[in-house]
């Protein structure tokens, strides 16, 4: 995944994350949610058409703190998963 | 809550695949016999809980349980894989309960339901975890040949233990037809616990260590537990069959119907692991 988690970056344009599942797009999401829990990436993810097991989120550009990415899955296999992970931006 | 739902009804539709599966082979054992085969009434079973899965399905992604909910969002289950492949052996399992019900002459009627009973193991091992690799993958084939042995094994202990041996009871064909239970669940079994040691070993890449990891580790513990129980039974019977000249038709009944009750567990506990994370994922 990039950025890594809890690592600190520079402002990263996007999100991209690698699953070890192929990945049903209508039910697939990231979101960046900032230190109070606001939502602030406004574009939706996109599910590589190439590789299904790979997702992107295209991003504001950010200001410095920490952030959290929340990510939602359905696999092929009809199972769903979620999770999150923060990453700091200097 | 909703995944032990879930688990319900996967479990009642193995039932029903199983007891559909085992009333095909009593069918063939006792050709010629004028005992009734009650095909219409697991045909149902397996049919309702077919559907019942996709709607569990539309629940899942739902997240909610009202119809209306759950019809709003089907047209996005339904074109994804899981949920193409439940409404296609929610299809066939309706065109198998129409074929019992309305083809009365025996041989066809037993013909046609194994054709569309292939079909639904073929369609049911491209669910679950199998289908992450792809359509017809090696998964996928190994799935196949794991659920057609099961169905045959577990089908025909239920069916023989719960149904059909007790009705045989006191009549000269239920020692012959032991024997034909026992020799087909012999070979059953030998790839039922070949193929699934392989898959458990695909399903942790390898990586034994995964086995004893959560709740996933220890619903496969349990399920070897039970089939081991299962197979003892078995193979006690399988030797009174062939050792007593005097042979014990009733403890061979009790001993056949706690076979049952051992399978039906294992079932369960199949649906269980089916539905739950697979380790490392």
């Amino acid at each position: 995944m990039t950025p890594e988690a809890n690592s600190t970056v520079a402002a990263p344009a996007q999100v991209s994350v690698f699953f070890t599942e192929g990945l049903e797009p209508k039910f697939s999401s990231l979101q960046l949610m900032d230190q109070q829990g606001a939502v602030v990436s406004r574009d939706k993810s996109v599910v590589d058409p190439g590789n299904a097991k790979h997702m992107t989120l295209t991003l504001p550009k950010l200001g410095p703190g920490t952030y959290r990415v929340h990510w939602m899955t359905a696999a092929l296999d009809g199972h769903r998963m979620d999770g999150d992970y923060s990453f700091k931006v200097q | 809550m909703l995944l032990w739902l879930r688990v319900a009804v996967a479990a009642a539709a193995d039932l029903g695949l199983s007891a559909t599966c085992g009333l095909l082979l009593a069918a063939v054992w006792l050709r010629g016999s004028s005992e009734r085969i009650p095909l219409h009434g697991c045909a149902t079973v397996l049919c309702v809980m077919s559907w019942a899965q996709l709607l569990m399905l539309g629940v899942t992604f739902s997240d909610s349980v009202s119809l209306r909910a759950i019809l709003a969002v089907l047209p996005d289950v339904v074109g994804m894989h899981a949920g193409r492949v439940l409404l296609e052996v929610g299809l066939v399992s309706s065109a198998l309960l129409l074929w019992v019900c309305f083809v009365g002459r025996r041989p066809v009627q037993i013909g046609g339901a194994v054709v569309l009973l292939v079909v639904i193991l073929s369609l049911r091992a491209a669910t679950g975890h199998a289908a992450v690799d792809g359509d017809f993958s090696r998964a996928e084939v190994l799935e196949w040949v794991h659920l057609a042995a099961m169905a045959v094994w577990s089908g025909g202990v239920l069916v023989s233990g719960l149904l059909i041996a007790p009705r045989l009871r006191g009549g000269v064909g239920l020692r012959g037809y032991v024997g034909e239970l026992s020799r087909v669940s012999t070979w059953a079994v030998g790839v039922v616990v070949g193929s699934g040691v392989w898959k458990g070993y695909m399903a942790v890449d390898g990586d034994l260590h995964l086995w004893r990891e959560g709740l996933w580790g220890v619903l496969l513990a349990v399920k070897v537990v039970s089939v081991a129980g299962v197979l003892g039974l078995g193979a006690w019977n399988r030797w009174m069959l062939r050792r007593d000249k005097h042979w014990d038709e009733a403890a061979a009944l009790r001993t056949l119907r706690a076979e049952a009750w051992g399978m039906v567990a294992v079932l369960v506990l199949s649906a269980a692991l089916a539905n739950a994370a697979p380790p490392g994922g």
